[in-house]
């Protein structure tokens, strides 16, 4: 464990416990300037507004009696106006001025307590001493609400004015950090997701990253990894027993044709040889597709598909020619290069020559065309591959007559596989004239 | 013609040696890797057999190890391993050539006479197709025991196809041993001395035939042209 958590939860409470404390840390500072600057008792701040409302609307009259001139709707509040003497000069209801008391003339301006009409703890009021065109007086005030209805109000005015700036943008940060934070987290994933969709059979020793990922999520990447481990240990058991009963396979086979050329030429034994020759074809098809599960063109791999298709058709000639037909390779002679391997490339190469011998009629040429595309066509004059068949002789198997012992139907899928392998396509078309033709298209190499 | 047979599977190498003994050689056999490169340094083999998978050690390191000692004997590896780089591999490590079991003893013996025909080796004089025969040394050509009469370019062409009967000669080889550096091979020069030597063989009435495989190269076999 590391002193810095990775977990989501760790790194959330880290993120907002900063937080916090940073805007408790502002918002005492600013109440603590704002109470520095006089302004801090609530209730007091409101008297004191109320009597220099007072203040402003009180008129002299010209016979020596004051009156007042407040907005009708104004907000009910007591007041009386005292001489300096303390004669009380005019007040809001006739028993406002026994109700509130006496102040002290000489202070200027101050806070009084009195018990409110119909509250039962002390209220607070303030009276200011006011210069008038005749003469100064002092203006007493006291609002009518009790003692908590006062300051309810003025909390609820404190909260809109003052803690509403500060907890609308925490709030608002609040929600931007828990929002990053869960993205910023997760992100690791979409690159594990991806890393899994690139996982296929023949690419079972990929692993997801567990690196970077928050613990909450890695015990189920390294328990997927596990998963991966287990399942191509398995698929690797399976390509390494085809591949050895392959091999296994062939001494045996091999004892076997020995011994019918032995025997001579007499009854059975030519069939028998072709047989065993089938066979062992046969058990080549099953390496290679056990081999090509596993297959991947490595990065820098160049082969010149001319070189290739000129190097099948040499050794598949004699073959060819035996059965009175011939092979051509036809286009330019230049060099083909692409990104591939030369040996799957080959054999490739040579499934659908042998394919295209198999089916072109005597007296005709199987031709291997090369072009810059790149891509490599096979073409021959035999029936053509019907277009609902297509996708099917390309399947582990297919074949278009059972009963016609040729082949164990594993020589197309083969260069399908090889074709895939290369990022590359097999297509089937009719050939100009008829016939089928098999084109082989692959990416271009450094050159191309 | 002495031949040294590497196989451990007795059966296997009981067949092999019954049929190249048929086929006219005297054969030598032993089972393990140790025997074979004993016999190598005892006795002279026109070409070895050898086999890969051997109890005792891998056929590839009898290979490398008689190479490393200056054996130049020809040889030819049987092996029942066929991956994508086993071939390679095999050709690399200094194997003449390479045959997958199972195979057929014709098969067997073909090749083996074609490592025996290279240059160099014992079977290198007088080369044979079908009726046709060639003595490298007096550069002289006989049609059913009858002589010939060749130009030397067409000589040094039958001697190249014939060297290499039943297999494909690339164009490009037939130009490099036609021609010296200083000669300049015209375009055509290959297919003209060809088509004329064909011509000359039809007459003579050789039952072997040179085939042209387009875009790649010649090939002579016996048996008439593709009907």
């Amino acid at each position: 464990m590391t002193a810095w958590s990775t977990s989501l939860q760790a790194r959330l409470a880290r993120r907002l416990g900063l937080l916090f404390l940073v805007v408790f840390i502002a918002a005492t500072g600013m109440l603590f300037f704002r109470y520095r600057g006089g302004h801090g008792d609530i209730s007091a701040d409101r008297q004191f507004q109320l009597v220099r409302q007072v203040a402003r609307a009180l008129v002299p009259g010209p016979d020596g009696q004051w009156r007042i001139d407040l907005p009708a709707n104004h907000e009910p509040f007591d007041f009386v106006i005292r001489g300096i003497d303390g004669a009380v000069l005019l007040s809001s209801s006739p028993g406002a001025a026994a109700r509130l008391g006496a102040v002290p003339a000489d202070w200027g301006r101050g806070l009084f307590e009195y018990r409110p009409v119909n509250g039962p703890a002390m209220a607070t009021g303030a009276f200011e001493r006011v210069a008038t065109p005749a003469g100064p007086v002092i203006v007493q005030v006291a609002e009518a609400e009790s003692r908590n209805e006062r300051q309810a109000r003025s909390v609820a005015e404190e909260l809109i004015e003052d803690v509403a700036p500060i907890m609308l943008p925490l709030v608002l940060a609040a929600l931007v950090i828990g929002v990053y934070t869960i993205r910023d987290n997760l992100a690791p994933l979409a690159a594990v997701a991806r890393e899994a969709a690139a996982i296929t059979p023949s690419e079972t020793h990929r692993r997801l990253t567990e690196r970077g990922l928050p613990d909450e999520l890695q015990p189920l990447v390294a328990a997927v990894n596990g998963a991966l481990d287990r399942l191509d240990e398995g698929f690797r058991r399976q390509r390494e027993f085809t591949a050895d009963a392959a091999h296994e396979l062939r001494t045996p086979l091999a004892i076997l044709a020995a011994h019918l050329d032995s025997l001579g030429d007499g009854g059975a034994s030519a069939s028998l040889r072709d047989d065993v020759a089938r066979m062992g074809r046969l058990v080549s098809q099953l390496l290679s597709v056990a081999q090509l599960e596993a297959f991947a063109v490595a990065p820098n791999e160049v082969a010149d598909l001319h070189a290739l298709a000129v190097d099948v058709a040499a050794s598949l000639a004699p073959l060819a020619l035996q059965q009175g037909k011939e092979i051509a390779v036809v286009g330019g002679e230049a060099a083909v290069q692409v990104h591939g391997n030369s040996e799957s490339l080959r054999q490739a190469i040579r499934n659908l020559v042998e394919n295209a011998i198999q089916h072109t009629p005597g007296r005709t040429a199987v031709e291997i065309e090369v072009s810059a595309a790149p891509a490599l066509s096979v073409r021959d004059h035999g029936p053509g591959v019907p277009a609902t068949l297509r996708d099917r002789v390309t399947q582990r198997f297919w074949r278009a007559d059972r009963r016609k012992g040729d082949g164990a139907g594993l020589g197309l899928a083969i260069v399908k596989r090889i074709a895939d392998a290369h990022g590359g396509t097999l297509a089937i078309d009719e050939a100009p004239g008829g016939g089928a033709c098999f084109t082989l298209r692959l990416p271009p190499g450094p050159l191309a | 013609m002495r031949l040294l047979v590497v196989e451990d599977n007795e059966r296997l190498a009981t067949f092999v040696v019954q049929g190249l003994k048929a086929a006219g050689f005297a054969v030598d056999q032993v089972g393990l890797a140790a025997d074979a490169l004993a016999a190598l340094s005892t006795a002279r083999y026109d070409a070895v057999v050898l086999d890969l998978g051997l109890p005792d050690s891998d056929g590839m390191s009898v290979l490398q190890e008689a190479r490393g000692r200056g054996e130049a004997t020809p040889v030819l590896v049987l092996t029942a391993r066929d991956g994508l780089a086993d071939r390679v591999k095999g050709l690399n490590a200094g194997a003449d050539d390479y045959l997958l079991k199972p195979f057929a003893m014709d098969e067997l013996v073909a090749r083996l006479k074609a490592l025996l025909r290279r240059p160099g080796a014992a079977l290198g004089q007088l080369l044979e197709a079908g009726n046709l025969r060639l003595d490298t040394v007096n550069r002289a050509v006989e049609v059913d025991g009858r002589a010939l009469l060749l130009g030397r370019r067409e000589i040094a062409l039958l001697e190249l196809l014939l060297r290499r009967a039943g297999r494909v000669v690339a164009k490009s080889a037939l130009e490099d041993g036609l021609y010296g550096f200083d000669e300049q091979a015209s375009a055509n020069s290959v297919e003209a001395n060809v088509s004329r030597l064909r011509k000359k063989l039809e007459v003579a009435g050789v039952t072997v035939t040179i085939h042209t495989v387009r875009g790649v190269g010649y090939l002579l076999a016996e048996g008439g042209p593709v009907p």
